[in-house]
């Protein structure tokens, strides 16, 4: 018994590298950023990737859907976007007599919200809830979702004219926030080289599937976490609390969340235990976007987290 | 309800602290303690029941009609102390509540301290510090033990309380020594100490009996200790002047009370070397105080009686210090007093007829007082004399017994039969008591002089010079002088007189002369003395007190700047095995930021020293291992140890 697991995990440790050995070959020099993507995975959150347009948000998203082999639909978030075209909607059924429920693309495992800032707050606020809940609700029935539910939605944070950027309350519902930047001189050398880029993104092969997923999931939740790497996590929870610039800090729950992705993290590294070094690969990430400033902060959020990251002592 | 351990606890933190007052205590207390004890225990592991209130209510009363019966009252340090030692003993009958045990280890404090009222020696010192760790310790586990029914009692365990209390004891200490130094001390006691009748302590009395000095030989305590500002005398004037006595009833010598309390008129002018020192006189309950021969200044709360006896306004009860100028050469004035006269010539009548009549014979044979003195001392050194701690029990004719027939005796029967044979002769005598030679400790600087250096002798008036110390058993055992009472015989008195540990209990007594100098004697006026250093003289009471708040709040804020200093957090195992690495890397110049992760900062360091890389790398993986991992790992530590030991013998 205890055998069939250890070689189920080890199968499903071998597919998780699989997988992103093959969206790395996609994505060319951003292997930082896949496993970040992959830990939200794995963590069972959800992703916002913040970026320029062209930086290959998109091809991200589409790569891990692709290679961890779930169902897979792409919402292009427009300013009359309404929360009915998200999560579907019920009509009369002159045949059957009777309202049918139409599934909209929020019923789904992995789901893509493209420019989720140009949408109303409404339809916002309608796929947040179903992130949260893993739950829809129309007209007082309840359709759950099914596990995993993996949203990744991606947002340009310069050209913010006819946007509602996401509140605060609802930045917090995606476990990670990370940008993808521009790739180096020999990466983007390799890109340009690339002629068939859309042929490569379709001939990716699935390498995951929804069992391997879901045992990854609880095996990184029960991950060990040591005595002292929780001390060091709740010194770095306490420091964000504590900065000069920062109004609001982690909350409690942006504190599990640092702490469920360093175990995810630690998973893809394939350790059974966490240590200090995997809180601080995941720290910027988690924290940056709860972070809010003082009015009068002068450094960025970004710069706050190495701030913090440099000034707390390791236990 | 307390449980077994914690029961067990309060009663040895009790037993303990009775254990020094026992032999003060009333015989028939210590079969009550192991009764009650035995009831206790048999209560708590056979579950008897708890003793009706009727009947604890009979044994109180009871215990204290006792006290009563014994000493008179309940009043008193010796009656109070018992009755204390009572009802805690009886409280263990109805201790079942953390409450009582609390109480009674509390009040264990008090017995403890109780102690220092009869002896304030440094002998009992260690026993008592121990007893209160022990109940330290006894607090600690009753209020660590969780409170209502259904808990786990906690282990016996006592290594960790004894531990712990002795750490609590430590941290207290400096407390206590600020306390000690700086507490306003009254100029005299608050209270006062029991009398003398009260109680009786080894050492001289004020009358002389056969065998009333022998039993003093086989003690070997302190009687006093002696510090001279310049050169010791020689050993030869090491006559140490106690009780005088006058009085002869044909067996026993008693001071004389109307010639003890007459004040010595005036001195003449005397000349000659003198000698200045100071006594720390242990206490007696008497109020007479050793000097050398003859004092000429004495201390103000004192008086020099007729017969040059130093005594004290009050009964010595504590030790006593106190500065004496001696001058040996003493001129005595020329007349004797008629009181003084009738005194030293007094015999009883119908005793001793044989010597009376040899000394009636010789006074016409021998031309003058000195020439009979000097005959009946050839006399005693000629004569098949013997000096022996175990001479035959003499008859109703004393003298005539010990000069003619058993001819064995110490000091005390030389010194006896000498006088009364010079008053025979009309020649006025006395018999000094007190102690004759000491020990010098060149450790402390001090002359120690114990019980058993105790000594009888003689002084005779001659019309020429006044009062003549003689010492008849010089005559007979010039040793007894030379070597003191210990050497002058053959025989040993067992253990005592091995040299290993007659050396033992020299050194030992240079550490009671300081306990005496620093701790019992330290009274206001030292303590005053303390600040002369820092210019402040004359301090009184309240200075004194602004000074010990200042100092306690000090060290009140010293104590909470490290309280409130986060607290460092205890070096767990890998962490302890990985420090002399760092420590010598950090000499290397490698520095490490706190918040640099040690496999990071390892890895940096590597770089440097490609030759150790691999070693370091091990060195990391293991520590994260020993760290981070779940529990099976912790067998990495020894690995640890073992490369970092391997690491630094590289270096």
């Amino acid at each position: 018994m205890n055998d069939i697991a250890s070689t189920d995990r080890t199968k499903h440790h071998q597919q998780l590298h699989a997988a992103i050995a093959s969206v790395n070959q996609l994505i060319l020099g951003k292997k930082q950023q896949v496993k970040l993507a992959f830990t939200a995975l794995i963590a069972d959150g959800h992703l916002l990737i913040e970026d320029l347009p062209g930086v290959g948000k998109t091809t991200l998203a589409e790569a891990i859907a692709l290679v961890s082999g779930l169902a897979f639909k792409r919402v292009q978030f427009t300013s009359d976007l309404l929360p009915a075209d998200l999560i579907g909607v019920s009509v009369y059924s002159a045949k059957k007599e009777e309202f049918l429920f139409h599934p909209g693309p929020v019923f789904t495992q992995v789901l893509l919200a493209d420019e989720v800032n140009r949408a109303t707050p409404k339809a916002q606020s309608a796929l947040l809830e179903a992130m949260s809940e893993r739950q829809v609700t129309v007209e007082n029935e309840t359709y759950p979702l099914d596990p995993p539910f993996f949203v990744i939605a991606t947002q340009n944070p310069v050209d913010l004219a006819g946007t509602f950027p996401l509140p605060d309350s609802q930045l917090d519902r995606f476990l990670m926030r990370i940008s993808v930047g521009y790739p180096d001189a020999a990466a983007e050398r390799q890109i340009l080289e690339r002629t068939n880029r859309r042929g490569m993104l379709s001939g990716l092969q699935a390498s995951l599937d929804a069992t391997a997923i879901d045992s990854l999931q609880s095996e990184a939740s029960a991950l060990h976490l040591a005595g002292p790497l929780l001390d060091y996590a709740q010194a770095l929870i306490a420091a964000t609390r504590n900065h000069a610039s920062v109004q609001v800090g982690l909350s409690p729950r942006g504190g599990l969340a640092l702490v469920r992705c360093a175990q995810a993290w630690a998973l893809i590294d394939g350790r059974d235990y966490c240590r200090p070094e995997d809180l601080r690969e995941v720290f910027a990430e988690v924290t940056s976007h709860r972070l809010q400033l003082t009015a009068d902060a002068t450094s960025s959020n970004d710069q706050i987290v190495g701030d913090i990251l440099g000034a707390t002592a390791i236990p | 309800m307390i449980g077994r351990y914690a029961l067990m606890w309060t009663m040895t933190a009790l037993v303990v602290s009775l254990i020094p007052h026992v032999p003060r205590l009333p015989l028939w207390f210590t079969p009550l303690l192991l009764a009650v004890l035995a009831y206790r225990l048999g209560s708590a592991w056979r579950g008897w029941r708890p003793l009706p209130m009727l009947i604890r209510f009979m044994l109180t009363a009871g215990a204290i009609a006792g006290v009563v019966l014994h000493y008179g009252s309940i009043f008193g340090r010796d009656a109070g102390i018992a009755l204390l030692a009572l009802m805690l003993a009886l409280k263990i009958t109805e201790t079942y509540k953390r409450r009582d045990a609390l109480l009674v280890t509390s009040l264990c404090y008090f017995v403890v301290i109780a102690h220092f009222l009869f002896s304030q020696s440094l002998t009992s010192v260690p026993y008592l510090a121990a007893t209160v760790v022990v109940i330290t310790a006894s607090l600690l586990q009753l209020s660590s033990t969780p409170v209502g029914t259904g808990q786990r009692e906690l282990d016996w365990d006592w290594r960790r309380w004894v531990k712990q209390s002795g750490l609590l004891l430590i941290q207290a200490a400096p407390l206590m020594l600020i306390m000690f130094l700086l507490f306003p001390r009254l100029s005299s006691p608050l209270w006062g100490m029991p009398s003398a009748s009260e109680e009786t302590r080894t050492g001289l009395s004020n009358e002389m009996s056969p065998g009333s000095i022998v039993d003093l030989f086989i003690d070997d305590s302190p009687a006093f200790r002696v510090r001279f500002d310049d050169a010791m005398p020689p050993k030869n004037l090491w006559y140490w002047r106690g009780p005088v006595l006058w009085n002869y009833d044909g067996r026993t010598w008693r001071g004389d009370r109307s010639l003890t309390r007459e004040k010595l008129a005036q001195h003449p002018p005397q000349d000659g070397l003198e000698y200045s020192y100071q006594v720390e006189l242990e206490p007696t309950n008497r109020h007479w105080l050793l000097t050398l021969d003859y004092p000429l200044q004495v201390p103000g709360d004192a008086h020099l009686s007729v017969g040059h006896q130093l005594l004290s306004k009050d009964p010595i009860n504590s030790l006593k210090v106190y500065d004496v100028v001696s001058i040996p050469a003493y001129s005595h004035p020329d007349e004797l007093t008629p009181k003084e006269r009738q005194n030293a010539l007094q015999l009883p009548d119908g005793f001793n007829p044989r010597s009376a009549e040899m000394m009636q014979q010789w006074r016409q044979e021998t031309p003058g007082p000195r020439a009979l003195v000097n005959r009946v001392l050839r006399w005693f050194n000629q004569e098949e004399f013997q000096y022996s701690f175990t001479p035959p029990l003499l008859g109703r004719h004393a003298v005539d017994d010990f000069i003619f027939s058993s001819r064995n005796g110490y000091c005390e029967h030389y010194a006896s039969s000498f006088t009364a044979m010079m008053r025979m002769a009309g020649i006025p005598a006395r018999v000094v008591t007190g102690y004759q030679g000491g020990y010098a400790n060149e450790l402390g600087d001090y002359l120690l002089v114990r019980q058993s250096d105790a000594h009888a002798w003689s002084e005779v008036w001659f019309e020429d010079a006044g009062w003549t110390r003689i010492d008849p058993t010089a005559a007979v055992a010039p040793e007894r002088i030379d070597l003191g009472s210990r050497n002058a015989i053959l025989q040993r008195r067992g253990i005592l007189d091995y040299a290993w540990v007659m050396q033992l209990r020299n050194t030992f007594d240079t550490l009671s002369a300081l306990w005496n100098e620093w701790v019992v004697n330290f009274d206001s006026t030292s303590q005053k003395q303390l600040f002369n250093p820092f210019g402040l003289r004359d301090i009184d009471s309240r200075q004194l007190s602004l000074i010990m708040v200042t100092v306690l709040a000090l060290a009140a804020l010293i104590a909470m700047a490290g309280l409130l200093r986060k607290p460092r957090q205890r070096a767990d195992d890998a962490t302890r095995a990985i420090s002399p690495l760092l420590r010598s890397l950090r000499r290397k110049g490698y520095r490490r930021d706190p918040s640099e992760p040690l496999q990071l900062y390892l890895a940096r360091v590597a770089r440097d020293l490609p030759d150790h890389a691999k070693a370091l790398q091990k060195i990391a993986l293991l520590y994260e291992k020993a760290r981070y991992a779940p529990e099976p790992n912790v067998e990495a530590i020894p690995d640890l140890i073992q490369w970092v030991t391997r690491w630094q013998q590289t270096q």
